[in-house]
């Protein structure tokens, strides 16, 4: 009966221990939450999830970073870390999503059920010995006098004392016993023979070493830079000395810079090194210019950081590949250049320094993301668009690292240049004193076949754009046009650039169609009627486009709208959509009183339609009580869903004075389809800038006209007939 | 008349030679194919979906005049001129836009284009 009743205790102790380990199993989570969801806030979501009073959580990290990265879209991102009875629990984290102040989703890491006597059996200085004797270093950096100027100049004073232990529950990661928590004592062990530095845990009850988290990857450097001062780097310590790469963990892969010897054979570089990680002016500003270096270690650094940041991208490609800086390539090499891979800097010549200054470097990294976005074609006005976009990163990172003055924001090679005002920087705020043209055809605008069509000539307008809509302005274009731009601020403006290159350009956008993909993108991000695309299109204005002839009253849409498009309709009054959406495509209609849908009007499997009866007009706002939805279709319009008008097959619903205008986007031929005409029509061509440049008699029902010459743009059509005045933006390729 | 022949031969010889320069640049064929280095730029460029010009050209030193084979690489937003060896001896465009100073293109021919 004994040996029973130990049998049974045995088969108890062993469930109990069971039950403890399977209760502090960590759990991860990830929810969507509803309006219907009574999740409000992290104490909510406490009271639901945790049964224990003694866990508290401590909003211990509002990321400010996050705020400020996604405040224009109305996402704000918290993060809460858990303690047990105030002593905090390593990595247990929870997350908030909200959108508009609602949370939207929750999710992250935590312990339930946790039963800990919180009372140390050892005291913090045998655990620190304790956790000596496992590193089993030499040296210790507190015991190094040599480190003490440099510790102090890189705000590292606290480790010239021996290091506190701070309580924390942990889980034992080392004793195949990863389910059980402890209470330990956390120490920054940093070693200096052999190398190492570490967050060292040991058990506060029986002083075993339970978890290493190494911090050493990496380390801070001090850097003297040749344009911006003195600024800390992440550098990478190897066989005891530090040289310029950046593998912390925090930059996708990396960033890597190293050293050509004026060179042209990227086989032959070598890393640049230092000994004690502060790498002075004393020791690189000198003849080779080495200090230029540490610009373009710095500079790839702040360049990752706005990025990632301001637009949560990864590295130019968005896949955190490695960025790569060359630097002291070739003799008297007065450039720097992107050769699809990799960053090459010359170190000037007479006329510039070398050429690593902060907007070089984020305007080399910019064409990497503009060749993984975009991917604007290098020549002619997309490739013109292309290098601006690249001078305009250089202003934003400029602006991003502050301490910048609005000259040295605002103009390209400011830092390098050698002489005064050079006829070869760019000034994004006054291009002409740079050679570069304003306004669009206007004064400097180049012709030519150099320069891939004079790239970097006319990339002048696409930088005036940005600066003014940043900054606002007023004046005439070189076309005596009156503009008066309200600035909205580089940071909405380079929320508006960053969306218009990543989801709407495409590799042969030009000039017009660019007017009209970065209002699409501003008007996605504040709003069809909003004070931001006001200024985007008087900006426009200012550069010689003038958007507001390009939207038509009324559009008839016919085209097929092929696979992997994405694309915006608008117009003033109406939309007539007879056409088929393929598979992968994102299609929105927009118009201000009534879009309808006819037979014909297909939308395949997998295509994202979007409807909005949210222009800007007077018919608008006589509808106020019609709210703009969108929705996803398959197959079939929901007609509940949107503010659309949706006409039967069955019934008859070609009006008399509908025409249909296709193809568009064309090539060459437009196709003018009268379903009633009444023997006299005419037709009138306009360009961007309002002119007419064809004006013709249409004789019967089906009439083309040949485009085949005109400049790729969009124009607007007028077609006049006893029945019917239409007015449709045609594109040509 | 032997002074004739003679100019008339250097003449044919000289104008066979130049004709022959562009098609057989760095006395290659198919310089994608026959030129592993530039095969290798192609096949880097292609893996990433990078758009890519090359030309063949024969190219004269500016200051020595003389004149060499090689090939200009069009690639992100450099114009990077190789030898025939693979060497890089000059680049146009990047951060400034300027033109390669350093020679002079005499003949060119694309040879590789993916966009």
């Amino acid at each position: 009966m004994k040996k029973r009743i130990n049998q049974i205790n045995i088969l108890l102790l062993f469930l109990f221990a069971v039950s403890i380990a399977k209760a502090q199993e960590i759990k991860f989570f990830h929810k969507e939450l509803t309006s219907f969801d009574s999740i409000k806030n992290i104490d909510d979501w406490k009271k639901q999830n945790l049964n224990n009073n003694d866990i508290n959580t401590v909003s211990a990290n509002n990321n400010s970073k996050l705020r400020s990265a996604s405040s224009y879209t109305g996402w704000e991102h918290e993060e809460y870390h858990m303690q047990y009875k105030n002593i905090p629990i390593e990595y247990a984290t929870i997350k908030i999503h909200k959108k508009d102040g609602d949370i939207k989703s929750i999710n992250g890491e935590y312990y339930e059920n946790i039963k800990l006597d919180i009372t140390p059996n050892i005291s913090e200085s045998m655990a620190l010995e304790k956790a000596k004797k496992y590193i089993g270093a030499d040296l210790y950096i507190w015991e190094d006098n040599s480190e003490r100027d440099f510790l102090v100049k890189t705000n590292q004073a606290y480790l010239l004392n021996p290091p506190k232990g701070e309580l924390v529950i942990c889980k034992d990661y080392i004793h195949n016993d990863n389910k059980k928590l402890c209470l330990s004592y956390k120490f920054e062990i940093y070693a200096k023979q052999p190398l190492s530095r570490s967050y060292v845990y040991v058990d506060a009850k029986n002083g075993q070493v339970i978890h290493v988290n190494s911090i050493i990857k990496d380390d801070n450097g001090s850097a003297e830079t040749r344009y911006s001062g003195t600024r800390t780097i992440s550098t990478n310590f190897i066989n005891n000395q530090y040289r310029l790469r950046d593998y912390d963990g925090q930059r996708g892969n990396g960033i890597e810079t190293f050293n050509m010897h004026n060179g042209t054979n990227y086989a032959n570089v070598t890393d640049f090194i230092d000994n004690d990680n502060n790498w002075t002016a004393a020791e690189y500003n000198n003849a080779n210019k080495d200090n230029a270096a540490l610009d373009a270690h710095w500079g790839a650094m702040m360049t990752y950081d706005y990025f990632k940041e301001v637009h949560n991208r990864n590295s130019f490609d968005n896949q955190g590949s490695v960025i790569k800086n060359y630097v002291h390539y070739g003799s008297n090499y007065g450039n720097a250049f992107w050769d699809g891979h990799v960053m090459t800097y010359g170190d000037g010549n007479s006329q510039y320094d070398a050429y690593t200054s902060l907007d070089v470097i984020a305007h080399e990294i910019g064409h990497g993301v503009t060749q993984y976005t975009a991917g604007l074609v290098y020549q002619g006005q997309s490739g013109a668009l292309n290098e601006s976009i690249s001078d305009i990163w250089g202003a934003c990172v400029d602006n991003y690292a502050g301490g910048r003055t609005f000259f040295a924001i605002w103009t390209h090679d400011d830092d390098i240049n050698l002489s005064n005002l050079s006829t070869n920087e760019r000034f994004l705020w006054n291009p002409k004193l740079g050679g570069q043209p304003d306004t669009y055809n206007g004064t400097n605008w180049y012709t030519g076949n150099n320069n891939n069509i004079g790239i970097h000539t006319n990339s002048g307008v696409f930088n005036f754009w940005f600066y003014v809509l940043s900054n606002g302005g007023s004046g005439f274009t070189d076309f005596n046009t009156l503009f008066l731009v309200s600035g909205i601020g580089i940071n909405k403006a380079e929320q508006i650039l960053y969306k218009a290159l990543t989801e709407y350009f495409t590799p042969n956008t030009n000039y017009v169609t660019a007017a009209i993909l970065t209002t699409y993108a501003t008007q996605e991000i504040f709003g069809f009627c909003s004070e931001e695309v006001i200024s985007v299109k008087e900006a426009w204005k200012a550069v010689g486009i003038n958007l507001s002839l390009n939207i038509p009253t009324n559009l008839s849409i016919t085209n097929t709208i092929t696979n992997g498009t994405n694309v915006v309709y608008s117009a003033i009054n109406t939309i007539d959509a007879s056409n088929i959406i393929e598979e992968n495509t994102i299609v929105t209609y927009r118009a201000g009183d009534q879009i309808t849908l006819n037979p014909g009007f297909t939308v395949n499997t997998g295509a994202h339609v979007q409807a909005y009866t949210e222009e800007c007009t007077n018919n608008f706002i006589n509808r106020q009580n019609r709210i703009a939805r969108s929705a996803s279709i398959q197959n079939e319009i929901q007609k509940d869903e949107m503010d659309i008008a949706i006409n039967n097959p069955e019934e008859s619903i070609l009006s008399e004075n509908k025409i249909i205008v296709y193809p568009n986007p064309t090539n060459s031929l437009v196709n003018i389809h009268f379903f009633k005409f009444n023997k006299t029509a005419s037709l009138s061509i306009y360009n961007s800038i309002g002119q007419m440049i064809l004006n013709k008699d249409i004789t019967k029902n089906n009439f083309n006209v040949d485009l085949t010459s005109f400049k790729a743009g969009v124009y607007t059509l007028h077609i006049t007939s006893a029945v019917t005045n239409k007015t449709i933006q045609i594109i040509k390729q | 008349m032997k002074h004739l022949l003679y100019i008339a031969l250097l003449i044919t010889l000289l104008s066979c030679s130049k004709k022959a320069d562009l098609d057989k640049v760095c006395n290659v064929n198919d310089p994608l194919t026959e030129l592993p280095w530039l095969a290798q730029i192609v096949s880097n460029a292609e893996a990433d979906s990078i758009y890519l010009k090359i030309t063949k050209v024969i190219l004269k030193e500016k200051k020595t005049r003389k004149k060499l084979d090689g090939f200009i690489v069009s690639i992100g937003d450099a114009s990077i001129y190789y030898n025939c060896v693979g060497e890089q001896i000059c680049v146009a465009g990047g951060d400034s836009g300027a033109p390669c100073e350093t020679y002079k293109t005499l003949k060119e021919k694309t040879i590789y284009q993916n966009y």
